[in-house]
Formats: C-alpha cells, structure tokens, sequence
C-alpha cells in the first residue's frame, strides 16, 4: 500500500544574491513557480530581487521533489534557518562571474557547515561566460572538495539537473562513508 | 579564470587561492599601474611595478603597502610555466601572505569585516607548527590555541580571552589563510523521505549518525535541526540491511531523474 503514497524531498537552495536561485528553481521546476521578487536597483543591473522565499517542484516517479530557495540578500538571514527544515539537501550557488559574490558566500558556507547536519553541493554559475571563476577555483577559495563544487548554467534545464543529481550522488557516497 | 577586485579578495587570500600554481598575478590599480607577482609551487619568485623589478625586501614591503591602498585595483591570475632564471625572491609562498597581512590590518581595516567568519561559525586547529606564523599572531595562538584544540568560534573566545570580539575574528580570519586552523563541521545526519507514521514503524528505531571523514570534526551537543510539520518526516541512517534499503532508493533517483530528463527534453 505505501508503495503508492508520495514520498517528499525537500531541497534547500542557497546563495547570494545575483547567483542564479531562482533562476535555477524555474528551470527545473515542474510546477509553476511560486516567487516573492520585487523590483530593485543595484549597480550590476539586477532587476528583481526575491524577498521572502522561491518554490518550485518536480515529481519521479513517487517522489516529490520540493524546492525551497532563500532570498539571498543577508538582511533576510533569518528566513534561512526557517526554510532550510526538513530539508534532504542543501544546493547553494554562486555566480562565477562575480568575484564580488564570494566573501558572502564564504560566510554564508562556513556558517552552514558550523551548523549545517545534512549534505550539500555548490554550483558555481555562469559558466557559460568566458570570464568566470571554475568550480575548481571555487573549491579552492573556499578550501572544500573539488567533488563539491559543481559548474552549471542555471539557464540550462539539463546543467541544472546535474546539480541535483550530484547532491544525490554525494547523499549517498556520505551514506556508504 | 582567477580575476575580481582586491576588495572582494584581499592580496594574501588570493596568494592562498594560487598555491601550487605556477603563473604571474597581474594586478592593475585605478591608476593604471601595473603590478605583478610570480609564483612557482608554493613559491613567490618576484614582483615588478610597471616594468622595475622589486629587488629587496623593504621595496616589497612598500609595495604590499602601496597595493592595499588601493582597494579598487582588479587582478588577474595568467597561469604559465615561468623560467627559473628569473627569480629574485624564491621565498616560500606563505611568507608573502605574512607580509600582506600586515599591510592589510594598517592600511584596509575599514572593509575588512567582510572577510570575517561569522561569529559563531567553529574553527579547529589544523595541528600544523605554529614556530613560523610571526610574533604577533603567535602571541594571540599561544592564548587561543587550547581552544581550538577542541573547537572554538570568534563569540566563544570573546568570553574567555580579553581581547575585542573584532581582533579576534581578524586572527581567525588570518590563522584560516595561515592554514592553522579550518572550519569544523557537524556529525552529519540524514533525512530520508517517508510518507507516514506508519512507515516509521516498520523501521527499527535505533540509528547512527555517519561522521564524515577524519578532518570532519564533531562539535557543540546541540541536536540536529527537526524537520518541519511538511510530510519530509526525519528518519535517520540505519545499520545492516536497511541501510541498503535507502542506497537503493537513493540510486533509483539518480537513476530516475537522468531517465526522466532525457525522456522529457530530447
């Protein structure tokens, strides 16, 4: 009988802003997506900015894969505890075109991990352009496994994808040990 | 490509970033003018400003001076095998990193802040010789450093040491560069999905949280984080034959999403 009911993930995605969350979440999502954007001004020529939170979702099979991204401005820090329970996984991003990205996410990793208690990935974005960061830098900057560190266009259904294939992959290389 | 502002990523940091690489870092100030840096393997083999090589110490020290002044300056990392005749330094990598602390705390103290770890983010000594790390961080290592034994944040040490919340997070931010010490991170737990109570049932209740690797520290007592009222109820990881229940379940998504996508986009 349980091999019917819809089984729930749940998908935590991060990073700061400009590196491609919600765009990521529109790619891959199944369902329409649910956004909390509004307008703004910043000297990069960002237009919307999300304020609360993102969801989107896609279901295999019975599993339901529910998406959950922050906003990622860090006036909004407090919402990121909130939306990150009960997640499976945590999918954090960063735009590779944007240096200026990388102290926040320094910060915004290394707090996860001081209390982070399940698996994540980092997708480095925009690896589509020619001058960009690659994963592997990336890695190094932040002093983690390369394995970590996934590039990806979040433009791109399929790149998107291989992120979240990858965090299963690591889910279970944590698991094996 | 190794490129951004030496606000974002301060001189020494980019040095750690370039490690066992061999190339020139290029770095050009709002000015125009041109500085540069060449390393080999873990080795600095010289600097120019414009084309004058630096040919002592103290040129190089007012040079580090000169650069982190000049916040706006971009930089660039071009990655090329250089010719060993062309060294004028040959000093370990990590000594200019030294050098270029100091300069950032006297000239760049404003911004560095965004460097900064969060307060209570953890860190744990590395267990590496602390002889070479220089005076003045070696006097805050030999107060700190029974606590980052077992693991410490920069709001813990401020309870116990008396030195300013904000000079500490600078020396954890400069020990991190100095590879003395890394972040720690939690015992892992995983949350499986599962569609009731009743399936919680059928599972064996005792569990075993995995510890990842032997640089993966655990730390604090805090449980971790239950999952919200959503239907994503926690399970943790089982011992003998349910664990391979969930390997199965994980493979059949990553097998199912590659299948999945492929049907819907070709």
């Amino acid at each position: 009988m349980n091999n019917h009911k819809n089984q729930n993930i749940k998908i935590f995605v991060t990073g700061p802003s400009g590196a491609g969350k919600t765009t990521f979440i529109r790619s891959i999502s199944q369902s329409e997506v649910l956004t909390t954007d509004v307008p703004c001004t910043n000297a990069k020529g960002k237009k919307e900015t999300t304020v609360a939170m993102d969801y989107g979702s896609l279901n295999l099979d019975r599993y339901a894969i529910h998406l959950f991204g922050s906003p990622g401005q860090d006036r909004f820090d407090f919402t990121w505890d909130i939306l990150r329970q009960g997640a499976l996984g945590v999918i954090m991003l960063v735009g590779g075109h944007d240096p200026e990205q990388l102290p926040v996410l320094k910060k915004m990793h290394d707090k996860f991990l001081t209390e982070l208690t399940i698996p994540y990935i980092l997708g480095v974005t925009h690896q589509d352009l020619a001058e960009v960061w690659t994963p592997a830098e990336v890695a190094d900057y932040l002093e983690i496994d390369p394995f970590l560190c996934v590039g990806i266009n979040a433009l791109d259904e399929n790149s998107a994808t291989d992120v979240l294939v990858r965090l299963f992959e690591i889910i279970e290389k944590e698991i094996e040990g | 490509m190794l490129f951004g502002k030496i606000k974002s990523i301060p001189l020494p940091q980019i040095v750690r970033i370039i490690g066992e690489k061999s190339g020139v870092l290029e770095i050009k100030s709002p000015e125009n003018n041109l500085y540069s840096f060449r390393f080999a393997r873990r080795l600095f083999l010289g600097a120019k400003k414009q084309d004058n090589p630096i040919g002592d110490t103290f040129a190089l020290k007012s040079m580090l001076l000169e650069l982190s002044q000049k916040e706006e300056s971009f930089f660039i990392f071009k990655e090329v095998e250089l010719q060993e005749d062309d060294v004028s330094f040959s000093l370990p990598a990590v000594q200019l990193i030294i050098a270029s602390l100091h300069s950032l705390r006297t000239m760049y103290q404003k911004n560095l802040p965004i460097f900064f770890p969060d307060p209570e983010t953890v860190f744990l000594s590395t267990g590496n010789d602390p002889s070479w790390i220089g005076s003045e961080f070696f006097s805050f290592w030999i107060e700190a450093e029974p606590f980052f034994a077992k693991g410490t944040s920069a709001k813990e040490l401020a309870k116990n040491l008396p030195i300013e919340l904000e000079d500490i997070l600078f020396h954890i931010y400069t020990l991190r560069l100095l590879n003395m010490i890394k972040t720690a991170s939690k015992k892992r737990t995983f949350y499986l999905p599962i569609s009731d109570q009743s399936d919680l049932n059928s599972i064996e209740s005792h569990h075993t949280n995995i510890h990842l690797g032997s640089d993966s520290a655990a730390i604090g007592s805090k449980p971790p984080p239950l999952p919200s009222e959503s239907s994503t109820t926690a399970i943790q990881i089982y011992q003998s034959d349910q664990q391979d229940i969930k390997k199965g379940l994980l493979r059949r998504l990553i097998y199912g999403f590659k299948n999945f996508f492929r049907k819907m986009y070709e």
